[in-house]
């Protein structure tokens, strides 16, 4: 006879289901759960809230803080009750996603309900992009294993994070644009990484690190932080920390990186790319300031970036640091010749060394980005984001557009862009700039319409289309230049307009502009328009092949869940024959939509 | 050395720091004093149960001992998921009656370190589980009222899957 357990004993079975992100700790919630339904004992074991509140913790670490108040307020603090209400939450962030990734036409309605939970939504993101690890990313399978939308999900999970970033930080810096100081610089720049799905809290604790880290480095140097000690000293205190800054790997960047534009992103200027450029040294410098109690802000100097210290003592003279520079400490009286090397007038002095705001080291630093993306290095998978960026400042902190400025930024944003953070964000808070605003309104509004034409496509090969030879995710060789690219979608005749054709010399072509063309990804993420005639499918795709096109090309797993394998012995009666491994990559379910006999065509290439 | 009397009338003789692994019985040595030569009455634990206890706690005499005030909620987390040792885990390997008279001897005993691999043995049990499965399980009845019922399922809508 099994003896009875006490309600004590059963909190401390259900304490040893612990949380997780992963899918045991979905197990283990699911587990107390079935707990509560068991008996009255059980579910009183079940309600105990340092359970949930476990759970919740390790689930929850981001929120939509004014939410998340009313929340608390709401439960009266009740961690099950509390953790039940995000749940719910996550469930209808789950459908929308579903609905994303699942259906083409009304996506972009989804997305845009999506954003709007803002980081409500981030935790239940961010673990499903975490469901897919890197051994199960696009993986390679052979023909007829059961594959998974994981990847797929993932990207849109990832893709949507990113979208609630802007959201945010455009948010924020619209604060700016109305005068409102509130927003440090530090907070400000720091948050340049939501465009690239970062969250602003992990540059934060990034910086807050580094901030202790100072503190410790100065704490062993015996050197006094409190302003009242007698031997307390500013400028030594300022090069010191530039010394803790070098100890630390940060530094100024060599001339031929100059224009990396890696060095312009905290999240990438704080860990891979530490020699970096003024302004983002200038950023890293003022927090660590800051956070000592030191006066300082960015300088709008001509070629770099300086920082101005206030001194206290109001008749010692305030000073300037170079954090890039070999002469650190840079004194007033030195400033009018500086500025004269670079042909400005001492009466135009003040604008160039008066401590000044976020706005305009965002501004400065949206120019930087503008000119490092002509260099001719930049990824392509770097250049949208960026530019992005860069036009959104510009846009949003000017107000000025100027019909190309405004082209520009629509025509490096894709539909998600203009359905999230450009249509609930930028327009609304750039009321009273006119032109800007509606030649943006329609910008966008134009993109979308023009998706929702393209999602409502559908290509059947049985009717109208039997000429078209290849499909949707096969691998080719460009006959005439050679490269190697990935087919995404076709037409069964030429559809570009005729000055490309003009230009391409499509005519000279065997079949000329009368024959099947395909859109098709490259090896660097660029898109291209293939006429049949070039077309020369690839038979055998290495691995290292396949892998590289999983590393380079950020928007496959967009239209392709996976890649599928096959190998076939072609004269099994001849000695030492060569295997043939075909493979083709299996469309998402928005590619299966516009071309649904794809998928059918592929599995019968496959077996040859 | 020490001697224990459990509830069905059997001595145990044990060594100071082996019975010493239960903090009830270091309470009760603390406050009779060094020397009594009494038996101490355990009346809620019987003498096969006691046998596997003293198993437990001699091949772990001299382990450092939980902090008296450690507070199961605050417990670290990783401390909890790390997985029973291959020791405890044979030792555990016993029927499920046997399985939870320790469990509640450990509780009455405290022995805090034998509680919890009890108990995280009895949590992998019901991971995933239906409600049915671990009422028999636990030889446990439905007591809800249809109302209660009802009401648990709206308190846990969150949780059914999509």
């Amino acid at each position: 006879m099994v003896p009875s357990l006490p309600l004590d004993v059963l909190v401390h079975i259900l304490y040893q289901l612990p949380p997780s992100r992963d899918l045991d700790g979905e197990i283990a919630v699911k587990t107390i759960v079935q707990c509560s339904f068991a008996s009255v004992l059980f579910r009183q074991a079940a309600a105990i809230p340092s359970i949930w509140q476990q759970h919740y913790q390790v689930r929850y670490l981001h929120a939509n803080e004014p939410h998340e108040d009313q929340r608390k307020a709401r439960t009266g603090g009740h961690w099950k009750l509390m953790y039940a209400v995000r749940r719910t939450i996550d469930n209808e962030v789950l459908k929308h996603l579903d609905s994303i990734v699942m259906k083409r036409v009304g996506r972009y309605e989804h997305a845009n309900a999506l954003t709007k939970y803002l980081f409500d939504a981030w935790d239940v993101l961010e673990i499903e992009k975490g469901t897919v690890s890197p051994g199960e990313y696009m993986k390679i399978r052979t023909l007829g294993e059961s594959h998974t939308l994981l990847s797929t999900k993932a990207y849109w999970a990832s893709a949507l994070l990113t979208s609630i970033g802007q959201t945010y930080v455009v948010g924020l810096w619209s604060s700016l644009r109305l005068g409102d100081q509130s927003v440090s610089f530090v907070h400000a720049f720091s948050s340049i990484s939501c465009f690239f799905g970062k969250h602003p809290d992990e540059i934060s604790s990034m910086l807050t690190t580094l901030n202790s880290r100072c503190k410790d480095y100065l704490l062993r140097l015996n050197f006094p932080l409190s302003e009242s000690d007698p031997n307390y000293d500013l400028k030594k205190l300022c090069l010191l920390i530039c010394d803790f800054m070098a100890t630390e790997g940060y530094g100024p960047v060599a001339a031929h990186s100059f224009h990396d534009v890696l060095n312009l992103f905290p999240h990438s200027y704080l860990t891979s790319h530490k020699r970096t450029i003024p302004l983002s040294l200038v950023h890293i410098f003022v927090s660590i300031a800051q956070s000592l109690g030191v006066a300082s802000s960015p300088v709008d100097f001509p070629v770099r970036v300086l920082v101005h210290i206030s001194v206290p003592n109001p008749e010692v003279d305030d000073f300037y640091v170079d954090v890039f520079g070999p002469e650190t400490i840079v004194s007033l009286r030195d400033i009018p010749a500086l500025l004269a090397r670079q042909g400005i007038q001492a009466d135009n002095m003040m604008h160039y060394i008066s401590p000044c705001g976020a706005a305009s080291m965002l501004l400065r630093g949206s120019r930087n980005i503008l000119s490092s993306l002509n260099i001719p290095d930049t990824p392509l998978s770097l250049i949208r984001p960026s530019a992005l960026l860069a036009l959104t400042i510009f846009v949003l902190l000017t107000g000025v557009g100027g019909g190309r400025i405004v082209y520009q930024l629509i025509s490096q944003a894709d539909p998600l862009d203009c359905a999230t953070f450009i249509s609930e964000a930028l327009i609304p808070i750039l009321d009273g700039t006119g032109r800007v605003q509606d030649d943006l309104r329609l910008g966008c509004q134009k993109t979308l319409d023009e998706e929702v034409i393209i999602a409502q496509a559908i290509r059947l090969r049985s009717s109208e289309n039997k000429i078209v030879q290849h499909f949707v995710g096969m691998l080719f060789e460009h006959r005439r230049y050679n490269y190697t690219a990935l087919i995404t979608g076709w037409d069964s005749v030429c559809q570009a307009s005729e000055s490309w054709i003009r230009e391409m010399k499509v005519s000279d072509l065997p079949r000329g502009r009368e024959q099947p063309f395909y859109h098709v990804v490259c090896m660097d993420s660029s898109s291209r328009y293939v006429a049949e005639d070039n077309i020369e499918p690839l038979l055998t795709p290495t691995d290292q092949l396949l892998k590289q096109m999983r590393q380079n090309i950020d928007i496959l797993p967009k239209l392709f869940t996976g890649i599928l394998t096959k190998t076939t012995f072609k004269n099994p009666d001849v000695q030492n024959t060569v295997p043939e491994r075909r493979a083709r990559f299996v469309l998402s379910p928005e590619l299966s939509e516009t071309y649904p006999e794809d998928e059918d065509m592929g599995d019968a290439w496959l077996t040859g | 050395m020490i001697v224990l009397k459990t509830s069905d009338n059997e001595t145990f003789t044990v060594e100071r720091d082996v019975a010493e692994r239960s903090v009830l019985i270091k309470n009760m040595l603390d406050d009779i004093g060094e020397n009594s030569e009494q038996a101490i009455p355990l009346p809620n634990v019987n003498s096969s149960v006691l046998k596997k206890v003293l198993e437990y706690c001699e091949h772990h005499r001299g382990e450092p001992l939980p902090a008296a005030d450690a507070d199961t909620s605050q417990d670290d987390t990783r401390k909890r998921t790390t997985d029973i040792s291959e020791w405890d885990q044979k030792f555990i390997t016993v029927d499920q009656e046997m399985l939870f008279e320790i469990i509640l001897a450990a509780n009455y005993l405290d022995i805090k370190s034998l509680l919890d691999v009890g108990c995280k043995t009895v949590a992998n049990m019901i991971k995933g589980k239906t409600p049915e499965e671990i009422r028999k399980l636990f030889n446990i009845v439905n007591d809800f009222t249809p109302e209660e019922e009802a009401q648990i399922k709206k308190e846990n809508e969150w949780a059914e899957d999509r």
